[in-house]
């Protein structure tokens, strides 16, 4: 049906249509379009706020994975310091001189 | 990024208390007394050994306390050549020392002795006494 439009035509009729509006009603549609406008804002605003927090589950289990990655990764890393720390202090009261293990 | 921002700043917090919280590196004098006592071999060079050497030896301070008196002497004795060596070196001494734990007991003696006969032999050649093996 809407291939039958003619898009011009349609424009001019609501265009002379417009002419014969009394104020009254010109006046209530421009109140009804800025309400819309304000309405369109402010969903705006909203969707935006919403799109901030949108899944905070998964943003949170995504903070969480980053944390015990590094958590996991540091805990590695003094385990094995906390390994050599050991054998460091062995090596220093050892009655070999280092430099046997060192040469 | 903003919708992150506070998961981050968790995430920064945690690591830092992880990392940087245990041993922060200090000049010498800002140490404590036992810390002080324990890298007393270092002293004079400690204020130029970087951040990540200090750490490293201020976790070998914290084990200093326990140690008996007889250890004690025995690591302040290595510890300023223990601090020249490389870190390549240093696992390298590690590898060898934890290679030789698994040698049999009596072998492990037999090298000592031979170890300590070789230091005696330096030490009289060089006219400096050389330190008896200190008791496990």
């Amino acid at each position: 049906m809407n291939e039958y439009l003619d898009i011009d035509a349609t424009r001019q009729l609501l265009n002379r249509s417009l002419g014969q509006l009394d104020q009254s009603t010109l006046a209530a549609l421009r109140q009804a379009r800025e309400q819309a406008l304000l309405r369109h804002a402010a969903s705006e605003r909203a969707q935006w706020k919403f799109g901030a927090t949108r899944h905070p589950a998964a943003a949170w289990f995504a903070t969480l994975l980053i944390v015990v990655s590094v958590f996991g990764g540091v805990a590695y890393y003094w385990q094995q310091t906390h390994d050599n720390g050991d054998t460091d202090l062995a090596i220093l009261t050892d009655d070999m001189p280092v430099d046997v293990y060192v040469n | 990024m903003r919708p992150f921002r506070r998961q981050i700043l968790f995430a920064l917090a945690a690591l830092f208390t992880c990392v940087a919280a245990p041993a922060l590196a200090k000049p010498w004098t800002e140490l404590t007394p036992a810390q002080q006592e324990a890298l007393s071999p270092l002293a004079k060079e400690w204020d130029t050994l970087p951040d990540r050497k200090q750490r490293y030896f201020l976790d070998l301070a914290r084990r200093y306390p326990a140690l008996p008196p007889a250890k004690k002497q025995r690591m302040h004795s290595q510890l300023e050549y223990w601090s020249k060596l490389t870190p390549e070196q240093r696992e390298q001494a590690r590898q060898k020392y934890r290679a030789f734990k698994k040698v049999p007991p009596a072998t492990r003696e037999q090298v000592q002795q031979m170890v300590h006969d070789q230091e005696v032999e330096k030490a009289a050649a060089s006219g400096v006494p050389s330190a008896p093996p200190s008791p496990k």
